[in-house]
């Protein structure tokens, strides 16, 4: 696990490469199969025999690629999506550990990866990124909610009042 | 703008709400600001259906997702706070006769009648509570039906049938099915009900409730042998099969349009195999419409799986008394091979449970190579088991054939995602293996030994503090009947408590919170519904359903009064204590029962244990 965080730099030698180019004009280069982890990716890949430039991801910045690109080389082994949705919901709502550590980012770059796992098409990714989000949700009364995400509170105090009424069927469960 | 929960297009944060536990956590999540309201609530909260069918797996509800969410958790939510709610079923004097008014008796049975029931339950309306239930029951030789509409126009209609002029105890009913709407043969305004006389006789009969009239549809025939119960598989071409006094088992359709059915197959016993013909073949039941389970009684095939379908009769599977962990006192001591009950999990018929007759259910799955998955024991009684009902999405009850016990046990899937409404406690795993070691010599031979400690992490791995309950009231019997009405059996029936078994339990719906069950000479309701439900702000929205009023200025007669239940809470090792507990009536509750509750996590109804007395064992 320690040697993980090098890995994003140290290019296997022979290992076939692609290369993108983030929002912010800079062109990552990374293993084609950790590439394949976003199906985006792959089914480029399987529609354009040969990509000698570089795949632009407009949407994604540096910072941001890099995680993404660091979560995809850590999890390359993992049996693939079955595309199936029930797929993931069906498994448990514990975080592994290392995924765990690997959301430990400021707000707006744990958003920014869910973005970027939705867009690129990275399931497990978007996965663990949404529940790392619930887990900061579950058990929090709306206040609390609001000041975990900055949220500004735009009802009014009647429309308040009666969402907390219309909702209160829901208390303790 | 920094990407902030706000600013996620709205199928991420639906995403994310995917993954919320609890029906509060989506509510107050929707109370932060007027965008995330937005999302939340859209298309009518359909972010409910995908908690329904996350949290609550295999549990079909109609598409009031927001209604289905509250009932589920509420459901759930009483079941572990142990909060139930019993009283009887018994007909009023304005129940409708159809048929024959009175039989004439011709013997004097020594014991009560044991009910066979059935029951179903449909959506009629715009709403969750508008619904129609429908349950029947065989009272020895009459057939008794209710039918209850709840919702903004509630109204119930009783309904007693028989066709008899003479009876006796031959006559008693011993299997009822009530056909569903979806079934072919049924007319929308009738009640369609097959049901079977211990004599042999098995017949189709459809009920006009408004009119209060019968047809009799069509008469299955069974070779004119006794019948011991009967079976219905699910699906709108259901089967039927009646099982004979002999151990064979003859299939009828059920939508054939002959007045007289033949069977069109008969599964015999072998007349070669001294074993089978010393057997006692007794129950049998559909897993799923094509795949059939019958309990044997031989030590071999105790639980033999065949696919019955009109072409063709073919054996799947059979399951060995040999394979499973079988408990018994000692190596010469005689295997009970006899599995009493079987229930289906899965809408496949592959997962099920069987009770066995060294008193332990188990999970069997027909897509493992094992015999078994895991074993569910209660030490705590030594009665066999009589009946098994699978309830709620993560629990299934148990009939105890003695001291009127009724058993819920916690079936914990490895689904990790199922709603929990309270955390599972953890547990001292030192007993736990100190138990399993313990028992392990008493099991059958070295390879179920091994079994057992390879899947020993299924079998005791989840703590369990489960409910078993006395339904202990006699049940109210008519004053005119001919049947146990001697002053020395009201006499019996005033002074003692009920102590005999649990015969058989129908809920009218996967997400039904009633749960019916026969006990000799009659039928008692179990509703999972918790006091502060039942007393809260939407009490109504409760209430109703379950026309359940506790606080009802109306006074009610006797049969229909809310009983005092007593139980307690199995321990998880043999050594433990029990501590029993009693109901008080609703209106007993005080403000220190509310502490209570929120202290012990029991429903506030149950009355507060005693310190123990320096006299008693601490644990």
């Amino acid at each position: 696990m320690t040697e993980q965080p090098e890995k994003i730099d140290q290019v296997e030698q022979k290992a076939p490469t692609l290369t993108f180019l983030t929002s912010d004009n800079v062109t990552i280069e990374v293993e084609r199969d950790v590439a394949q982890r976003s199906l985006l990716v792959k089914h480029l890949l399987e529609d354009v025999a040969d990509t000698d430039g570089s795949i632009p991801v407009n949407m994604v910045n540096e910072a941001v690629m890099k995680k993404v690109i660091e979560w995809c080389r850590w999890h390359k082994n993992d049996p693939p999506a079955t595309g199936d949705d029930d797929d993931s919901r069906r498994k448990t709502t514990d975080i592994d550990e290392w995924d765990q550590k690997f959301m430990q980012v400021d707000q707006e770059m744990l958003f920014e990866i869910i973005l970027a796992a939705n867009y690129l098409d990275i399931k497990g990714l978007l996965d663990v990124g949404c529940k790392t989000v619930a887990n900061m949700i579950k058990g929090k009364s709306p206040e609390e909610i609001r000041k975990t995400f900055n949220i500004q509170n735009d009802f009014t105090p009647e429309e308040e009042d009666q969402i907390r009424r219309e909702n209160e069927w829901a208390e303790d469960r | 703008m920094p990407t902030s929960l706000t600013s996620l297009p709205p199928e991420i944060i639906s995403l994310i709400a995917g993954h919320l536990p609890r029906a509060n956590d989506l509510a107050n999540l929707s109370r932060t600001s007027r965008r995330l309201r937005e999302t939340i609530a859209a298309e009518d909260w359909r972010i409910f259906y995908v908690f329904v069918t996350t949290r609550f797996p295999g549990i079909e509800t109609p598409p009031f997702w927001k209604e289905a969410t509250r009932a589920l958790t509420s459901r759930a939510r009483a079941l572990d706070k142990n909060a139930v709610v019993g009283r009887f079923v018994y007909p009023p004097p304005e129940a409708v006769k159809i048929g024959r008014q009175q039989a004439q008796r011709g013997d004097n049975p020594t014991h009560g009648y044991r009910p066979a029931l059935d029951s179903y339950e449909e959506w009629n309306g715009t709403s969750w509570n508008e619904r129609r239930e429908v349950l029947a029951w065989g009272a020895a030789d009459q057939l008794i039906l209710r039918v209850a509409q709840s919702g903004p126009h509630p109204q119930k209609k009783w309904l007693i049938f028989n066709d008899l002029e003479n009876i006796s105890s031959l006559d008693d009913i011993c299997g009822v099915h009530l056909l569903r709407p979806d079934h072919h043969a049924k007319v929308a305004w009738k009640e369609h009900v097959i049901f079977a006389r211990m004599r042999g006789d098995l017949v189709h009969v459809s009920i006009d409730p408004e009119r209060a009239s019968y047809e009799c549809q069509q008469k299955f025939l069974t070779s004119g042998q006794g019948i011991e119960c009967i079976d219905m598989g699910p699906g709108n071409h259901p089967a039927l099969a009646a099982h004979l006094n002999d151990g064979s088992i003859l299939f009828f359709s059920t939508t054939s349009d002959e007045e007289t059915v033949r069977p069109f197959a008969r599964l015999g016993i072998d007349p070669d195999n001294v074993s089978s013909r010393l057997a006692r073949s007794r129950y049998s039941k559909f897993l799923s419409p094509h795949s059939f389970a019958v309990g044997t009684g031989r030590i071999n095939d105790a639980i033999s799986i065949s696919t019955v379908t009109e072409s063709r009769l073919l054996l799947d599977r059979e399951i060995s008394a040999e394979c499973v962990d079988f408990e018994r006192v000692s190596h010469d001591a005689p295997i009970k091979s006899h599995v009493n009950a079987i229930a289906p999990l899965s809408p496949t018929g592959q997962v099920f449970l069987a009770a066995w007759g060294d008193r332990a259910v188990r999970l069997h799955d027909l897509r493992s190579s094992q015999a078994f998955e895991q074993t569910y024991r209660d030490t705590t009684d030594q009665n066999p088991i009589y009946c098994v009902q699978p309830f709620g999405h993560d629990r299934f009850v148990v009939g105890s054939g003695g001291n009127a016990l009724l058993k819920i046990f916690d079936l914990r899937m490895t689904n990790e995602e199922t709603y929990r409404y309270r955390e599972p406690r953890p547990s001292p795993p030192t007993r736990h293996e100190r138990l399993l070691s313990h028992m392990s010599h008493l099991s059958i031979s070295a390879h179920s030994h091994d079994h057992r400690f390879n899947h020993s992490n299924n079998t005791f791995s989840h703590p369990r503090k489960d409910l078993s309950l006395f339904l202990s009231h006699q049940p109210p019997t008519p004053n005119n009947t001919n049947r146990n009405n001697t002053p020395r059996t009201r006499r019996i029936h005033r002074d003692h408590p009920y102590r005999g078994a649990i015969y058989s339990m129908t809920t009218p719906s996967p997400s039904s919170p009633t749960l019916y069950t026969g006990v000799a000479d009659g039928v008692t309701r179990l509703d999972f519904a918790s006091t502060d439900d039942l007393y809260g702000p939407h009490r109504d929205w409760y209430r109703n359903p379950l026309s359940l009023y506790p606080d009802s200025q109306i006074p009610v007669r006797p049969a229909d009064r809310i009983l005092e239940l007593s139980g307690y809470e199995r321990p998880e090792s043999t050594t433990a204590s029990l501590k029993l507990r009693t109901q008080q009536t609703f209106g007993a509750i005080r403000p220190s029962d509310v502490v209570n509750e929120q202290v012990t996590g029991w429903d506030r109804r149950w009355e507060k244990l005693e310190a123990p007395g320096s006299w008693r064992r601490h644990d």
